[in-house]
């Protein structure tokens, strides 16, 4: 989608949620219209430089949560569908790792009880651009073990980043 | 149109100065030149200047809107306010000074650490911003609330309080362009670290100085009385109420970075915002309707005259909640980010 259309669409989303807002604050549907009235008004329409940006914020916000919801529940869109795909695609990965009875089968197990599913898909998104933009496995390790990550876990991800 | 709507419009910036001198039409003429010689030079020392500019521009509104009734700024023409006597043509030039400054040290300095190259911006931005605070003053445009003037050490270099520009100066900046780097992260898609183990303490003395640091500057808007005695460390500054400051920001920001590790920047800042500003606004309701925090007779001045439903405080205190917490919750995370990326 375009960036006109998609500034629009926050936009149309996001302007009743900010007068809706300012509403449930200022006691009433005719307070938050006054205020936001004389705030254009005494500003000779300058104080739209807060209210524009703020409902457009407010509305990406609402459509970002809106979309996150249709992903998890299963009404995803197209994009979900491959995002999807691709999730199945590392899941498989990291079972054939797990069921896997040498000793990187067992580290992998391990790995699995003691990462949280957040931590696990943000160690993915880094490792995943850490290699598009050329790091090396070792500088990868390096890093990442610094801050507190096992090198088993940062082995999984980079198979799993480098095999997509 | 019922009374409180006549009382509102008579507050707003309809109800102050704003007839334009030749002194400060010629101001405003050196701000403009000034934007326009940013952007001029800065993309060539680096990319996508303008939204840099909008973002420091967004920063340095934030902390104006909030800090509005510690100063007036009158006399800069009727289309020169976005809200009352908050000004977008005082915003525009001290974005376009602070973004020169922080770009031209990162440019000219780039094997520099990045606390180095934050001391020199801060170092920079106080002798300029001094000098500049004394021309807004003397030609009219500046003024102090009466509670700025009752709180100063009473050290005045041309009208001035010197001494606490020093202070405020800093203070300010250091918000600011910690807002401002904690957005250029995605600006420029920087590859960050995901931290796995968590620096509690750390994030805590990171929290502890933002927040108080912050508290010490905005101390003249409002009184904090009724405190227990033992709990005041520096003026009316309560470790009960800082405090719980402290502690509620820190565990949110803990918390929310936890389990929304995955999540990008904006998600991430929007999340902790909702989440601090929950908090906040019940406790700060509580701290105000059982006489614990008094706001000053300029804050009250500035008041609309609406109220918040169920807790009945004015209006501007749940839209100031949000912008403290912005500069508060973007100051934690772009130190803990820097220190993290050894940056």
């Amino acid at each position: 989608m375009s960036t006109p259309i998609r500034s629009f669409k926050s936009f149309a989303v996001g302007f009743p949620l900010v007068f809706l807002c300012l509403a449930a604050f200022t006691g009433g549907l005719s307070n938050a219209f006054w205020l936001l009235a004389a705030s254009v008004v005494c500003t000779a329409g300058i104080g739209l430089i807060i209210w524009i940006p703020l409902s457009l914020v407010t509305g990406w916000a609402a459509l970002t949560l809106a979309k996150e919801i249709a992903n998890t529940t299963g009404i995803s869109s197209r994009d979900g569908a491959v995002r999807n795909a691709a999730e199945r695609t590392e899941a498989s990965i990291r079972q054939q790792a797990m069921r896997s009875s040498s000793p990187q089968g067992v580290v992998a197990r391990t790995v699995s009880q003691n990462t949280t599913s957040q931590e696990r898909i943000a160690l993915d998104e880094y490792i995943r651009r850490a290699v598009r933009l050329g790091h090396t496995y070792e500088r990868i390790l390096t890093t990442l073990t610094e801050q507190g990550w096992k090198e088993a876990e940062i082995h999984q991800a980079f198979q799993v980043a480098t095999n997509h | 149109m019922n009374g409180l709507t006549n009382s509102f419009l008579s507050h707003l910036a309809c109800g102050f100065d704003a007839r334009l001198t030749p002194l400060t039409l010629l101001f405003e003429l050196f701000v403009f030149s000034g934007v326009a010689a940013a952007f001029l030079i800065l993309p060539k020392v680096k990319d996508k200047v303008g939204q840099r500019f909008l973002i420091l521009s967004v920063g340095v509104l934030i902390f104006e809107v909030f800090t509005a009734p510690m100063w007036h700024n009158h006399r800069l023409g009727w289309w020169a306010y976005v809200y009352r006597d908050v000004s977008w043509v005082l915003t525009i030039g001290w974005a376009a000074m602070i973004l020169s400054v922080v770009l031209l040290v990162d440019h000219f300095l780039p094997r520099w650490e990045e606390w180095h190259r934050f001391a020199l911006y801060l170092a920079t931005l106080t002798v300029l911003v001094s000098i500049l605070e004394i021309v807004v003053v003397n030609i009219g445009i500046r003024g102090y609330a009466p509670e700025v003037l009752d709180s100063v050490i009473g050290i005045f270099v041309w009208d001035v309080p010197i001494i606490e520009v020093i202070y405020y100066t800093p203070v300010f900046t250091t918000l600011v362009i910690s807002f401002y780097k904690y957005w250029s992260f995605a600006i420029d898609e920087q590859l960050l670290i995901p931290t796995k183990r968590r620096k509690w303490l750390r994030s805590f003395v990171i929290a502890l100085v933002g927040i108080l640091l912050f508290e010490v500057m905005i101390e003249p808007m409002a009184r904090n009385q009724n405190l227990l005695d033992w709990s005041y460390i520096f003026h009316d500054i309560s470790l009960l109420m800082t405090g719980t400051w402290i502690l509620v920001i820190w565990l949110a920001m803990n918390i929310v970075n936890k389990l929304f590790i995955h999540y990008s920047i904006p998600q991430r800042f929007l999340i902790a915002l909702l989440v601090t500003g929950a908090i906040a606004l019940p406790l700060e309701s509580w701290f105000i309707i059982n006489g614990y925090r008094v706001h000053g007779e300029s804050a009250i001045a500035n008041f609309t005259g609406f109220t918040t439903p169920f807790t009945h405080v004015p209006v501007e205190v749940a839209f100031a909640i949000p912008c403290y917490m912005a500069l508060v919750i973007t100051f934690i995370r772009y130190w803990e980010t820097a220190i993290d990326n050894k940056l």
